[in-house]
């Protein structure tokens, strides 16, 4: 049957997409979160019978099953990670605890940053005043040793640590990830403590293993957060694994990764796992951008309560997030960028001080919006919809929620439009037209961060529940013109799943000065000390090809350089062809291409040759690439069907109500098309198109919205 | 009825609502005390075209725009202190006043509009200068509304096809100005003119590019000309992103609107920030600081300040200030005691509104001059920003005194920690590259208490929204020192109380493995500007502390180094060596191999009565090392097992009920307390530069300072 199945887990609804035979589908079941196995089992059993068959039918003869879980996600939300010990440099026990006297704001709004005065720092995972001690050692920033191990302080300390009961040890020592000598030598000391073949022995996580890399505040906490997602995430993962081996799927279970690929159970890192879904969708928007051949794409992913984006910029592979933040932790994690604001149907608006705001807040599913009549009576953008006539209530889902107008117009009227001195229709409008401005211009400013140009050739893919019915209008305020609304909008992340090659990244931080300040000469020897990292990076990433049983003729090698000038912190990551890099002349080329990259990121007249230039960090991506997916053709249909119906739809203030045809998707053919303003009905979302917008249908039933002037 | 404000008496032959010096070659601070313009005819033609929820999308808008301009000149910049996001970008109106601006410095930020005034005043029309597209502007003299000559400002105007439609513009610290001194604090500084290089206004460049004569003479005036030429490229290409970004929303709205828009976000801060004061009760307030130094010498300084709240008004009065000594460089300008109090106004007392120049519309500012705050043209100006400092402290006090009964009791709290020592340094770091900067352990201070709750630790820099502290692999790559240990390494070392203040990072460097030129920055050596609120402690305060000659390499090697804390070195001196407590304000000096260097920016101060504190609260702090065991049964009187730390409440109750019943005894008739109060004085020695005592302004005043003067 060799089909292929893929599994994402969102936070109400777990999607599954399947292939098999050129036939896609996909299918949904409401996520459990008390055992994410059985939504999973669920989502994949509707799936497989959408193809025809049963799941244990499917899964004995599949292909690959690959999985976006969010255990991890709600592992670090609801603290339910294992206890652990942290050994670190003495001197430095506070490192988290201080949190670069920045992690009061890290993950927070924008508006918590102009808000010192109300600062909150969050808990750290491994609280400091009992379980975290520390060693008296020191190594400097050339590797060389200032103060030696002393072993018996490291048994007093481990002991210690193990009567106050925890389950593993985290271990972080400055520097070490130049010279990795004591890390190494006190996992030997806890082993000789607690020898392998005897029971309670405790996992011991290496900071120089996990992250290679300098700066030891996110480093220890990529080490932690690993460390601390470990248990929950391999007991979910096994059990899925144990019941998909009982229905006969012998092949390895791939799980999506937020460095943008998959590998299988045993060579994936837990911290890989967060943010994995939202990343999966960029690489079905990158899938896609492939098929239809274009270079710049956003993938805009508008739900209940966030905003998620993400870019494909020039058809490149792979845009690295600079400096990423999990939940409220800075980590070091080579994650593919990829974004989060507060703002989705779900979200509130209020007044205060005589403003109005939307969002962050969100009602969430429970209450809801007013108009869920479940008790909310705070007004939210669905609910503004709903006053507007974007959404009919007898519609909303397919149907399977039943809305309240009524209610959702008291909301609107009693919190913003009687403050305001407004009608209920103008605050609802208002309401509607300020989360589209909110979303669309952090959309601009995130484009324009992470490409260096505005987003005016972008083409936006909507998804999420409500991202067609307000993609017309954030796109407004984002400069894009087009946006594309794919089929399986409901189902993205799930379906990105089997857009991903198989990868592992490899990584070592070095500082590696290519070209002094004030030099125009490279230095050859530096060439050399980076060939050296390469070598050992190859050394791990031919072990785990030979252990994953892959043929080494089938996959291929990328290195990147994360390149600075002489002293500065932003980096570019720059490609090299091959994987050797051949002296002064291959650095002088590496140079050029930064140069080059640098001044499209940030204009002509901010270079700065003669500062010099180093390397940062080594990367080595292994790449197995898998079965790109080639999207299902229809017929033309003859003619436009006739609207399934109409209603009064209010666009613009300035014009009024207007009566609006509304077309049901479904009875749509491809080369249907229409101007705005227009509503297409779909099951679990509606697409809007306003005046001088038009929309049409594909042969691949992919809906685009075009703006004509 | 007479008015509160008119009951303020000011003395004849002093000037307060303006600068203490006149006009001069590049400055004129008759702009520089003007509130916001008024109206354009662009800004006036576009004021109205942006109802008022459009007027919030295009908020965000410009937002966003200083936000990524915020982002981008840090990915660009080399110098530590940008890097640390001490800075800031924001976008003016045409007429130059400030109307968004990012997190970062605000104080910043709200200085860089005095630039532009006087370049549309006196250059636009000369035709030896002249204001077109692509120019760039530089300044950095204190005179003409800089805060002192390392704080450096560049503009971009804006224009749109020929016409002026707002300024793009970015300030933040510089790694040195050519001072006498590295990094651009000399301590020594008797006048403006041992201070480095001061330019005011100057066309850098045309065309969107820096002149190659202008980069090559300030490159050429500095000792880090490559950081130096790096920086000053990103500040450039920073102000040329938000042009980019200013004008395709203009391309959008069209100028009028974005002009008229600009200026109507400033009107609309004013209108709520005065909707927020008369939500506050009437009244006249007042606090007062002391500060310890006039630079390089000891003495006493006074800064009092009042605070006349009445209606939607609040007028902010330092009057009874030192006189300025022109011995030192601890003197502030009216402009920046001005600006300064965006520190408290923007994330405390007015959270919540846009910050920009607007919430200062309702404020009347009144600074006695000459003073220390208010000095005139000549004296030196690099620490002036000790004494602007002592008043938002005070504002802080002042404010939450107002905001207690308010609607806005959120905002209640401590000042934030301003004591400060931060480590000037010049040397090579182990990549071979020449270093000079600030450390940023300046982004480690402490938070004070607040209303419900304590404060945080090593929360950020005083002067600044949001800042980064960075990580000490980092530090020790670029540095040219080796940081030994960095934490929260003080115990005692915050104001107590019912809830206690945030405690300082604390940072132990060596000067390894080259030696290294070190001087320092900073203020409360002897007496703490980190008040606490309420009968909350105050922060303490914080000399520099450095042991040369000392074992401490020696005990490395042998794995025998002690835990280096606050008090295992300052107090037990643990480490063998000299051992020198000193005024943050020193001369450079060449550290040894070894020498040892101890510095933090300070803790807050305490909220409430340290008798209320929860005992349990007290055991934790106990337990993270935060406090003794002696505070805790001395200071909050917690008796408790001292193995268990389990704590007996019925004995802590009853001893704070005896410690309370033992202060009635100990209080005193407040005429008595004030009269007793009066007789004291401070050693003549320390009197120097203070004035007349008590009243600096008023010889032979034998009535406290909230008395009247006659």
């Amino acid at each position: 049957m060799n089909a292929r199945l893929g599994l994402d887990i969102g936070g109400t609804f777990t999607d599954a997409v399947g292939v098999l035979n050129g036939n896609l589908v996909w299918a949904k079941a409401e996520t459990t979160h008390h055992d994410l196995k059985d939504c999973f089992m669920e989502a994949a059993a509707r799936a497989a019978g959408r193809l025809g068959a049963d799941l244990a039918d499917v899964a004995s003869d599949a292909e690959a099953l690959i999985y976006s879980t969010t255990v991890g996600t709600n592992t670090l939300i609801e603290r339910t990670g294992p206890k652990l010990g942290l050994l670190t440099t003495m001197g430095f026990e506070d490192t988290l605890k201080v949190g670069r006297s920045r992690s009061w704001a890290d993950g927070m709004p924008l508006e918590v940053r102009f808000a010192k005065g109300r600062a909150r720092k969050p808990e750290p995972l491994i609280p400091r005043d009992e379980f975290t001690v520390s060693l008296r050692e020191r190594i400097d920033s050339r590797g060389q040793v200032l103060i030696p191990l002393d072993e018996d302080e490291v048994r007093g300390q481990v002991q210690r640590l193990v009567d106050l009961g925890v389950r593993g040890f985290v271990v972080v020592l400055l520097n070490s990830f130049i010279n990795p000598e004591h890390e190494n030598r006190v996992r030997d000391l806890i082993h000789e403590e607690y020898p392998e073949v005897y029971l309670g022995r405790m996992p011991v996580f290496l900071s120089h293993e996990v992250s290679p890399q300098m700066g030891e505040y996110r480093r220890s906490l990529t080490t932690i957060i690993d460390a601390y997602l470990r248990v929950n995430t391999e007991e979910h993962i096994l059990d899925i694994g144990n019941d998909l081996l009982d229905m006969g799927y012998h092949k390895p279970l791939f799980l999506a990764k937020c460095t943008g690929g998959i590998s299988s159970v045993s060579r994936t890192r837990p911290v890989h796992l967060l943010g994995s879904g939202p990343v999966a969708g960029v690489f079905g928007a990158r899938a896609l951008a492939e098929a239809y051949g274009l270079r710049n794409v956003l993938l805009t992913d508008m739900g209940g309560t966030s905003f998620d984006a993400g870019l494909i910029v020039e058809a490149r592979d792979r845009l690295y997030e600079s400096d990423p933040v999990f939940d409220r932790w800075r980590v070091q994690v080579p994650v593919i960028a990829h974004w989060s604001i507060g703002a989705g149907g779900g979200s509130i608006a209020y007044i205060e001080d005589r403003r109005l705001h939307v969002g962050p807040r969100s009602a969430r599913s429970r209450p809801g919006p007013a108009c869920y009549g479940r008790g909310g009576t705070e007004p939210t953008v669905t609910d503004a919809d709903v006053v507007l006539g974007y959404i009919d209530p007898d519609y909303f889902l397919g149907g399977r929620i039943k809305l309240d107008a009524a209610l959702a117009a008291e909301a609107v009227r009693t919190q913003v439009a009687e403050p305001l001195g407004m009608t209920v229709d103008e605050a609802a409008w208002h309401i509607r037209h300020q989360i589209d401005g909110i979303m669309g211009q952090e959309l601009y400013m995130r484009t324009a961060l992470n490409s260096g140009s505005d987003p005016r050739e972008f083409t936006a893919f909507a998804v999420g529940g409500a991202g067609p019915v307000h993609a017309a209008g954030y796109a407004e305020f984002a400069d894009v013109r087009r946006i594309a609304l794919p089929p399986f909008a409901g189902a993205f992340g799930a379906f990105g799943t089997l857009s991903m090659d198989l990868v592992q990244t490899y990584e070592k931080g070095r500082k590696v000065v290519i070209r002094m300040p004030g030099s125009t000469e490279f230095d050859p020897a530096a060439a050399e000390v980076l060939n050296g990292e390469v070598a050992e990076l190859l050394v791990s990433a031919r072990r785990d090809i030979a252990e994953e049983g892959l043929d080494p003729d089938a996959v291929s090698f990328v290195l990147e350089l994360q390149m600075s000038y002489g002293m500065q912190r932003q980096t570019l990551d720059i490609p090299h062809p091959g994987l050797h890099v051949d002296g002064a002349a291959d650095l002088s080329t590496l140079f050029d291409r930064f140069q080059n990259a640098y001044a499209d990121s940030f204009g002509e007249g901010s270079t700065s040759p003669e500062s010099g230039a180093e390397v940062r960090l080594v990367r080595l991506n292994v790449i197995g690439a898998s079965e790109k997916l080639t999207l299902p053709s229809f017929e033309a249909a003859p003619a436009l069907p006739p609207p399934t119906g109409s209603r009064r739809v209010l666009w613009e203030l300035e014009r009024g109500w207007e009566e609006t045809p509304v077309y049901r998707l479904d009875e749509l053919g491809p080369g249907a098309a229409m101007e705005g303003p227009v509503l297409i009905e779909a099951e679990d979302s509606v697409g809007a198109a306003p005046r001088g917008w038009s929309f049409r249908l594909d042969e691949h039933r992919m809906g685009w919205m075009e703006k004509q002037t | 009825m007479t008015s509160l404000r008119d009951q303020i008496k000011l003395h004849e032959g002093l000037v307060y609502d303006r600068h203490a010096y006149g006009k001069g070659p590049g400055w004129d601070p008759e702009l520089i005390v003007e509130k916001a313009a008024p109206l354009s005819a662009i800004e006036r033609e576009g004021y109205d075209l942006l109802s008022d929820v459009e007027l919030e999308i295009f908020y965000h808008k410009m937002l966003t725009i200083v936000e990524e301009a915020r982002e981008v000149w840090q990915n660009l910049s080399i110098s530590d202190i940008i890097l640390a996001g001490d800075m800031s970008t924001a976008v003016f109106t045409p007429s130059g006043d400030l109307a968004v601006a990012s997190t970062g410095i605000h104080f910043h930020a709200l200085l860089n509009y005095a630039q532009s005034k006087f370049i549309l005043k006196y250059y636009r029309d000369d035709p030896t200068v002249g204001l077109r597209d692509g120019d760039i502007f530089f300044f950095n003299n204190p005179l003409a509304g800089s805060t002192h000559a390392p704080d450096m400002f560049t503009a971009m105007p804006v224009f749109h096809e020929g016409e002026l439609v707002a300024w793009a513009e970015v300030g933040g610290h510089q790694g040195d100005c050519g001072s006498v001194s590295p990094g651009g604090f000399n301590p020594y500084a008797t006048s403006r003119f041992e201070e480095g290089f001061h330019m005011a206004g100057v066309k850098i460049g045309e065309n969107f590019r820096i002149r190659k004569d202008m980069l090559d003479y300030l490159c050429g005036s500095v000792r880090n000309p490559f950081v130096f030429a790096v920086e000053l490229r990103s500040r450039v290409a920073t102000c040329l992103r938000m042009r980019d970004r200013i004008l395709r929303e203009v391309e959008r709205r069209g100028p009028a609107a974005v002009s008229g828009g600009l200026r109507r976000l400033i009107d609309r801060s004013s209108e709520l920030a005065s909707d927020r004061l008369r939500q506050i009760n009437d009244g006249v307030y007042r606090s007062i600081l002391f500060n310890d130094t006039i630079g390089a010498e000891k003495g006493l300084v006074r800064i009092p300040v009042t605070v006349i709240k009445e209606g939607g008004e609040m007028t902010i009065l330092v009057q009874g200030v030192s006189p300025p000594n022109g011995k030192g460089p601890v003197h502030a300008t009216w402009h920046l005691v001005r600006a300064s109090q965006a520190v408290y106004l923007f994330a405390y007392f007015f959270r919540g509104l846009m910050p920009n120049v607007g919430l200062f519309e309702p404020l009347t500012f009144l600074i006695e001059g000459p003073s220390v705050a208010n000095s005139p043209e000549d004296v030196a100006h690099t620490e002036g920003t000790i004494i602007s400092a002592a008043v938002v402290q005070s504002f802080h006090i002042i404010g939450s005194k107002m905001l207690f009964d308010s609607p806005f009791r959120e905002n209640v709290s401590a000042p934030f920690s301003r004591n400060m020592v931060a480590l000037v340094f010049y040397g090579s770091n182990l990549f071979g590259y020449r270093a000079t900067g600030i450390t940023s352990t300046g982004n480690g201070a402490g938070q004070g208490a607040r209303f419900d709750g304590d404060g945080e630790h090593s929360t950020g820099f005083y002067w600044a929204s949001m800042t980064d502290a960075g990580e000490v692999e980092e530090f020790d790559a670029r540095y040219p020192f080796t940081i030994i240990a960095r934490g929260l390494l003080g115990t005692d070392y915050h104001g107590f109380g019912m809830y206690r203040g945030g405690s300082a990072l604390i940072e132990v460097s060596m000067a390894y493995p080259n030696p290294v030129v070190m001087t320092s920055w900073g203020t409360s050596d002897v007496i703490s500007h980190n008040p606490g609120l309420f009968g909350g402690y105050w922060g303490p305060p914080n000399p520099r502390l450095t042991i040369t000659k000392n074992d401490a390499l020696k005990l490395m090697a042998e794995g025998a180094l002690p835990e280096l804390t606050h008090h295992s070195l300052a107090a037990e001196r643990q480490l063998g060596g000299d051992y020198a407590f000193e005024s943050s304000s020193v001369n450079p000096k060449e550290f040894e191999i070894g020498d040892v260097f101890l510095c933090d920016t300070g803790s807050g101060g305490g909220y409430g009565d340290v008798l209320e504190r929860d005992p349990e609260a007290v055991m934790t702090d106990v337990r993270e090392g935060m406090i003794s065991a002696d505070v805790a049964s001395r200071v909050y009187r917690v008796v408790y097992n001292e193995e268990t730390l389990r704590v007996d409440h019925a004995a802590t109750e009853a001893l704070r009920n005896e410690e309370r019943q033992a202060r009635i005894a100990r209080g005193k008739r407040f005429d008595d307390f004030i009269g007793g109060w009066l007789a004291q004085k401070p050693k003549e020695h320390l009197l120097t530069y203070y004035g007349d005592w008590p009243d600096p302004r008023v010889p032979g005043y034998d009535k406290p300072f909230w008395g009247e003067h006659d």
